[in-house]
C-alpha cells in the first residue's frame, strides 16, 4: 500500500526526469568527449594494426625474403605469395598480394615475420572505388612502407 | 631373443641393432647419420639411448642387441644426452630456416624442436663455408652442413661414384668435391633426399615453393622399364619437384636423376596447345569438340580410299597401358593389322618366337642370387641407373657381372669383364671358353642396344643358343617404360590382346616405313628421334598423303608433314598404368590437370572407338578388361627359346652411333628437360677431359 503511494508521488513530481536532467545539466558545463572527425582524431596506440606495408632496409633493399610464414599463419588466407631466385641468388617474392576484404587485421603476419618486413601501420582510413582494388600488390605495399617508414620506426621505439 | 624397450618386452632378431628394432616396433629415436640402406658410422650422436647396466649412453645405430637388454629411450639420462648432442650440432648451423628450402621437412628442425633446447649458450662466431657450384641439379649451402656424411657414404656404397668427400678435420671439416670435378652421376639427386638439413638441395626447385604448400601425388616413372615409384609435389597445379616413394620391391628409397628431373619436359614450350588440321597447305586450329569426329572421318576415309593394309599405325612404348589397349582396339577393330610399338627396331625375324612379353626373368631383389649376370648391349649406368644400385650390391655380394656391349662405356659397379663386341661375330663370341663363368645360376640380360641392331634376330638367336648350352635364364631390358604392355596388349602386328597369334600378320614398323604407305597414324612419337632412321621416316612421311599425329609436342617434322595434329596428355596429366619389366602392374592418377584444349590420351581414343561403335570404356572398364585378358598367362621366362628363328644374313652396318643413347635422350619428355640436358652437357665435358686419346676418338664417334 505504502509502496504504491510512493510510486504515485514519484511520478507526480517527475522525479526521474529531474534526475536525468541533472546529468544533462552537469555535462553542459564539462568538457565534451565528442571529437570533430575528420578535423579531430582520437589518439592511437603505437601497437595499432591498420593498413599493411612492406618495409625496406636503410640501403633501399626490400626486407621481405619470401619465407611465406605470414601466408602460412594468416587465419583469413588473405596473403598470396610467389617466390623465385633473384639474379643475385637471394630468395625474393615475385608476388605479394594482400586481400584487404579477407584480412581481419589480427597482426599475426607482423608477428610471424622473421625480418620485420610486413607491418601493419596506423593508417585506418582507406577506401576502394572498385572491388578489384581490394587486393594490394607488392609495389603498393612497398610504396606505403616508404611513406610511413619514419612513423613505423617511431612506433617501434615507443613500444620497446 | 627378449629385450625390453621402455620397460616393455619385445622379441628381437639377434643380428639387429637397437635402432633397427626401434624402427620395427615404432619407437622413435632421433637420428641424422643413420640411414637404413647405408653403413653405420655413429658420428652424429643423436641416437644416444640409455642402457641399463652401462654407464654412458650408447648410440642406438651401432649397438647390437643382447639378451635381456633394458633400453630406455625416454629416461632423463637419454634426454640430457640428446639435448647436449643437439646443442653441439646447432653451434655452427645458421638460423636461416626462413629462406631454406628444407624448412618444414628438415630433420634438424624437427629434432631440435623435439629434443633441443630453446636457447643457445654459444655466443662466438659461427663457421661459414664457401659454396661451390657442384652440379646443375644440386644446390649447395655448405654452411648448413652437420657432417652426417650420408652423401659421402651414398657415393661410396650405393652409387659407387666417389664424388663427395669429407675434407680436413675438426672445425675445418667440410664436405666438398675433389679437385676440379663435379657431382655428375646418374643417381646424384638422391643426395638431396639423404641430406637431413638444407646443405644439399634441389636446384631447379630452389625457392619456388615451401614444403607446406605442396600437394603430393604418387606417380610411376615413365622413363625406364623399372617403374620406379615417384611422389610428385605440385604447387598451383604445377609439378615443382619429384621425390622417391619408397617401394622395397622396385626402387627402395632411391630415384635416378632422370626420374627426378624428367618431369620438366612436360612444361616445354613446344607442347601442342590446340588441335590443328591442314587446310590448303596450312595448319589451322580445330574446335575441341569437333576434333574426334574429324580424326575419325579421316581414318575411315583413308581405310576406304587406300585399303586396310595400306594404313600404318605406330604407337610409342611410353604410352600408358590404357592408351595401348584403346589404340589396338580401334585399329584391330577396323581391320587394320599394321600396328607396332617397336619403332626403334629394324629387324623383326625374331618376332614369331619371341616370348609373350619381354621380362627381366626374375624379380629385381633376386638379382643378387645369380652367380653370373651377363649384360649384352646395355649400359646400366646411363640407361637404367636405378638398376645399377641393385647390381652394385650384387657384385659386392658374390655375383660376377660381365658386360658385352657394342661400345666402350663404363659402369658404376665392378665388372668381372668388359668386352666390346661386334655385330657380326657375336655367335662365335658367345662361347663358354670366352666367358669366365662361376659355378651356379646365370642370367643373361639383353639390352636395348641389341633391339636397335639391324642384326637383332641373329643376335637373339645366338644368345638363345648360348643360354640353353649353359642353362641360363634370359631377361630383357626394354627400350621404353611400357614395352611390356605393348607386347601383351597386342600392339605388335602378329599378336592379339593377351598374346594370341593373329590370323593376319600385318606389317612391322620397319616394313611400314620402308613400304611408304599412303597414310600413317603416329601416337606419342617424335619422328626425329623415336625411329631407327630419321631420313627413312622423313621420306615415308613426305610421300604419304595423310599423316595423323597424336602428340604432346610439336616438332618441325610434325609441323611439316601432319595432316591433323591432336594434342594429348603426357603421363602426368591423365590416369594411366604401366607394366614394368618384372611384370608388376602399377596404376597412377593424374598429377596435374591438363590445360583446356588437350585431350586425355585414352579418352580421345575412346571417343573414336565410340564413333565406330566398337565399344565405350571408362578407365575402370579398361583396367578390368586388361586384367581379364591377362589372367592365366604364363610369364615364366625360362621358356624363352628363340633358337629356331629363320633369319636373314648379317647386315654390315655401322650402327655404333644409334646404339648409344644418352641418359637424357631416351624419350620425348626427358629430351625436353632443361636441367637434365645441362647436367649431361657438363658430364660429357668432364668425361671427355678425363679420357685418354683413343677413347676420346671413339667417344666423338658415339656422341656426334
Amino acid at each position: 500500500m505504502i509502496d504504491k503511494i510512493i510510486k504515485l508521488l514519484k511520478s507526480l513530481f517527475l522525479l526521474e526526469i529531474l534526475k536525468g536532467l541533472s546529468i544533462t545539466g552537469k555535462k553542459l558545463f564539462t568538457k565534451p568527449i565528442t571529437i570533430q572527425y575528420p578535423e579531430e582524431k582520437t589518439p592511437q596506440s603505437p601497437r595499432f594494426r591498420g593498413l599493411h606495408a612492406l618495409r625496406r632496409y636503410p640501403n633501399g633493399e626490400e626486407r621481405c625474403i619470401g619465407c611465406k610464414l605470414c601466408e602460412a599463419v594468416c587465419p583469413a588466407l588473405a596473403i598470396t605469395i610467389d617466390t623465385e631466385m633473384r639474379d643475385d641468388g637471394t630468395r625474393r617474392t615475385t608476388k605479394y598480394d594482400i586481400d584487404l576484404f579477407k584480412c581481419v587485421y589480427c597482426g599475426f603476419c607482423e608477428e610471424a615475420c622473421p625480418v620485420d618486413a610486413i607491418v601493419e601501420t596506423k593508417i585506418f582510413e582507406f577506401h576502394f572505388e572498385s572491388r578489384d582494388e581490394r587486393v594490394i600488390s607488392k609495389d603498393k605495399l612497398l610504396q606505403i612502407g616508404d611513406i610511413y617508414e619514419k612513423e613505423e620506426i617511431k612506433d617501434r621505439n615507443n613500444i620497446n | 631373443m627378449k629385450v625390453f624397450v621402455n620397460n616393455k618386452e619385445y622379441s628381437a632378431e639377434p643380428e639387429d641393432t637397437i635402432i633397427e628394432l626401434c624402427d620395427k616396433i615404432g619407437v622413435h629415436i632421433p637420428r641424422f647419420c643413420y640411414h637404413k640402406h647405408l653403413s653405420v658410422v655413429a658420428s652424429c650422436r643423436m641416437c644416444l639411448v640409455d642402457i641399463e647396466g652401462v654407464k654412458h649412453s650408447q648410440p642406438a645405430c651401432s649397438t647390437p642387441l643382447r639378451e635381456d637388454m633394458r633400453i630406455s629411450t625416454k629416461s632423463e639420462k637419454t634426454k640430457v644426452a640428446q639435448k647436449s648432442s643437439m646443442e653441439f650440432l646447432l653451434i655452427n648451423h645458421p638460423l636461416d630456416c626462413p629462406i631454406c628450402d628444407q624448412a618444414g621437412e628438415c630433420e634438424l628442425q624437427d629434432i631440435s624442436l623435439e629434443h633441443g633446447d630453446d636457447h643457445s649458450r654459444y655466443m662466438q662466431f659461427k663457421r661459414v663455408v664457401i659454396d661451390k657450384d657442384i652440379s646443375p641439379l644440386i644446390s649447395t649451402d655448405m654452411t648448413r652442413c652437420i657432417h652426417c656424411s650420408r652423401c659421402v657414404r651414398f657415393g661410396e656404397e650405393i652409387s659407387n661414384v666417389k664424388e663427395l668427400g669429407l675434407l680436413n678435420r675438426g672445425e675445418d671439416m667440410k664436405i666438398d668435391v675433389f679437385i676440379e670435378s663435379s657431382v655428375s652421376s646418374e643417381l646424384s639427386g638422391n643426395m638431396i633426399d639423404l641430406c637431413p638439413v638444407g646443405a644439399l638441395n634441389n636446384k631447379p626447385y630452389r625457392y619456388t615453393a615451401r614444403t607446406w604448400d605442396l600437394r603430393q601425388i604418387c606417380g610411376i616413372s615413365p622413363h625406364d622399364c623399372i617403374g620406379s615409384n615417384i611422389n610428385y609435389h605440385t604447387y598451383n597445379n604445377k609439378i615443382v619437384r619429384a621425390v622417391p616413394s619408397e617401394n622395397p620391391d622396385i626402387n627402395q628409397t632411391w630415384l635416378s636423376d632422370r626420374d627426378r628431373f624428367g618431369y620438366e619436359g612436360i612444361y616445354s614450350e613446344d607442347r601442342v596447345k590446340k588441335s590443328q588440321m591442314r587446310v590448303d597447305g596450312k595448319l589451322v586450329e580445330l574446335d575441341f569438340e569437333s576434333t574426334p569426329s574429324e580424326v575419325n572421318n579421316l581414318i575411315n576415309n583413308n581405310i576406304k580410299k587406300y585399303g586396310k593394309e595400306k594404313i600404318g599405325c605406330l604407337i610409342s612404348g611410353q604410352s600408358t597401358s590404357e592408351e595401348l589397349f584403346m589404340f589396338q582396339k580401334i585399329f584391330k577393330g577396323l581391320g587394320v593389322s599394321n600396328i607396332d610399338h617397336r619403332t626403334k627396331e629394324s629387324n623383326f625375324d625374331y618376332q614369331k618366337n619371341y616370348p609373350l612379353m619381354p621380362s627381366l626373368g626374375c624379380n629385381l631383389e633376386d638379382l643378387d642370387e645369380y652367380e653370373n649376370i651377363i649384360l649384352i648391349g646395355v649400359n646400366i649406368k646411363t640407361e637404367y641407373p636405378i638398376l645399377s644400385i641393385r647390381l652394385n650390391l650384387a657384385t659386392k655380394n658374390k655375383t660376377r657381372v660381365h658386360s658385352f656391349n657394342f661400345n666402350s662405356l663404363d659402369e658404376n659397379f665392378d665388372l668381372h669383364c668388359k668386352k666390346i663386341i661386334d655385330h657380326s661375330n657375336i655367335e662365335s663370341f658367345l662361347n663358354v671358353n670366352n666367358i669366365e663363368l662361376d659355378q651356379g645360376k646365370t642370367l643373361i640380360i639383353i639390352g636395348p642396344s641389341v633391339s636397335r641392331s639391324p642384326n637383332q634376330s641373329n643376335i637373339l638367336q645366338s644368345i638363345s643358343k648360348f643360354s640353353s648350352s649353359i642353362d641360363a635364364k634370359i631377361g630383357f631390358l626394354t627400350e621404353s617404360c611400357n614395352s611390356t604392355s605393348g607386347w601383351l596388349l597386342g600392339n605388335v602386328p602378329h599378336r592379339e590382346l593377351g598374346g594370341n597369334q593373329s590370323s593376319i600378320i600385318g606389317k612391322n614398323s620397319y616394313q611400314m616405313i620402308t613400304d611408304k604407305l599412303p597414310s600413317y597414324i603416329l601416337y606419342n612419337l617424335e619422328p626425329e628421334h623415336d625411329f631407327f632412321d630419321k631420313s627413312l621416316v622423313e621420306s615415308a612421311l613426305e610421300s604419304s598423303e595423310c599423316n595423323i599425329f597424336f602428340t604432346s609436342y610439336i616438332t618441325p617434322m610434325i609441323e611439316k608433314y601432319a595432316h591433323i595434329i591432336v594434342p594429348i596428355t603426357t603421363f602426368a596429366e591423365a590416369d594411366g598404368s604401366y607394366i614394368n619389366i618384372e611384370g608388376t602392374y602399377q596404376t597412377f592418377r593424374p598429377i596435374v590437370q591438363p590445360s583446356k584444349n588437350i585431350y586425355e590420351g585414352w579418352s580421345i581414343l575412346n571417343k573414336i572407338l565410340k564413333l565406330n561403335n566398337l565399344g565405350d570404356y571408362s578407365v575402370a572398364n579398361i583396367r578390368d578388361e586388361l586384367k581379364k585378358s591377362l589372367e592365366g598367362l604364363d610369364f615364366n621366362m625360362s621358356k624363352t627359346d628363340m633358337s629356331n628363328t629363320n633369319i636373314s644374313p648379317y647386315i654390315e652396318n655401322k650402327i655404333l652411333k644409334e646404339s648409344y643413347r644418352e641418359t637424357n635422350q631416351t624419350d620425348l619428355i626427358v629430351r625436353r628437360s632443361e636441367s637434365l640436358n645441362q647436367a649431361t652437357k657438363i658430364k660429357n665435358k668432364l668425361n671427355y677431359k678425363n679420357m685418354n686419346n683413343e677413347v676420346k676418338k671413339s667417344y666423338i664417334d658415339i656422341t656426334k
